[in-house]
């Protein structure tokens, strides 16, 4: 009867570990365009996320720093809310040095892209400008993912 | 009635208070058994206190020595005393060596350009778990700040399919 309870006891658990474990494909394409909306650069990263844990992006660049923070919680069984956090750090600055920090949500479907402008977009042409995005998908994770 | 002997060896050492001390006294001046006991005392006590001690051509040291080797060989030793010293002292300076040395070996590589890394290898790293990815962008190549920022859904999906 005790070795019954105790085996019962461990398959509840590792069950339950299991199901809470749930994770994630987080694909990010990191994109930079100059002013005429050429690209310059991007390179994409894929990363195993676990649910409600975060990931994040440190990125370093002459004139500053900007750290981007991903995390995902489910929702139901089709939708995640994805929640983006941002935190940019600007050395060189007419003004001063500039710190900003946002926070962003939107809830997705799996396999839906979004688009995370985390130092803001300019609809009008930014002549010599950058401009910084990341198009971010979520897949859940399978076997052959692996 | 005669004291029994610890007591009159407590009386020798001194340790007796009034009035206790001088009823033994009073009785000792009396009883010859006891006046007897005292000095037999008093001559072992004398005999210990000698600075070179010999019992049957043994000095006093000797006798010591004897003495506190077989109370080391029959008392229990703990395991830290029984177990060899060496391997542990092997395992303690190897992690010692190690835990030094991983901080050190990382510094140089934890900063990637992805261009160089990413792109060139067309791999992506599923099994790395940290959650800190570190992407130093390109020389010459600048951040530029337009505002708040925004997460905006792409355009052009169309449901459940991946894409």
């Amino acid at each position: 009867m005790k070795k019954a309870l105790l085996l019962g006891g461990i398959i509840f658990l590792t069950l339950g570990t299991v199901q809470g474990q749930e994770q994630y494909v987080l694909s990010v394409n990191i994109n930079n365009s100059n002013g005429s909306g050429k690209e310059v650069w991007s390179s994409q990263i894929e990363r195993i996320v676990r649910a409600d844990r975060s990931e994040v992006f440190l990125f370093e660049a002459e004139n500053g720093s900007l750290s981007i923070t991903f995390s995902l919680h489910p929702l139901d069984d089709e939708r995640l809310l994805l929640v983006a956090g941002s935190d940019f750090r600007l050395y060189e600055n007419q003004e001063g040095p500039l710190v900003s920090a946002n926070l962003k949500s939107i809830s997705l479907k799996k396999g839906e892209k979004v688009v995370y402008y985390p130092l803001g977009k300019n609809d009008e042409s930014n002549e010599g400008g950058m401009l910084f995005f990341l198009e971010v998908t979520v897949n859940l994770l399978e076997n052959e993912n692996i | 009635m005669c004291p029994d002997k610890s007591l009159l060896s407590a009386f020798y050492d001194n340790e007796i208070d009034e009035p206790w001390k001088g009823e033994i006294i009073k009785h000792m001046a009396a009883c010859s058994a006891c006046r007897s006991q005292f000095e037999e005392l008093k001559e072992m006590s004398l005999f210990l206190q000698q600075d070179k001690l010999v019992i049957d051509g043994r000095t006093g040291d000797d006798i010591y020595k004897q003495v506190f080797h077989q109370h080391r060989r029959s008392r229990i030793l703990p395991v830290w005393e029984r177990m060899n010293p060496w391997p542990l002292a092997v395992a303690a300076l190897l992690i010692l060596g190690i835990s030094l040395i991983i901080p050190f070996s990382k510094t140089k590589e934890s900063f990637i350009t992805p261009s160089l890394v990413l792109i060139e290898n067309d791999q992506v790293d599923l099994s790395d778990m940290d959650n800190l990815i570190p992407i130093m962008l390109p020389p010459k190549q600048k951040f530029s700040y337009y505002g708040d920022s925004q997460l905006l859904k792409a355009a052009g999906f169309e449901g459940d399919t991946l894409p």
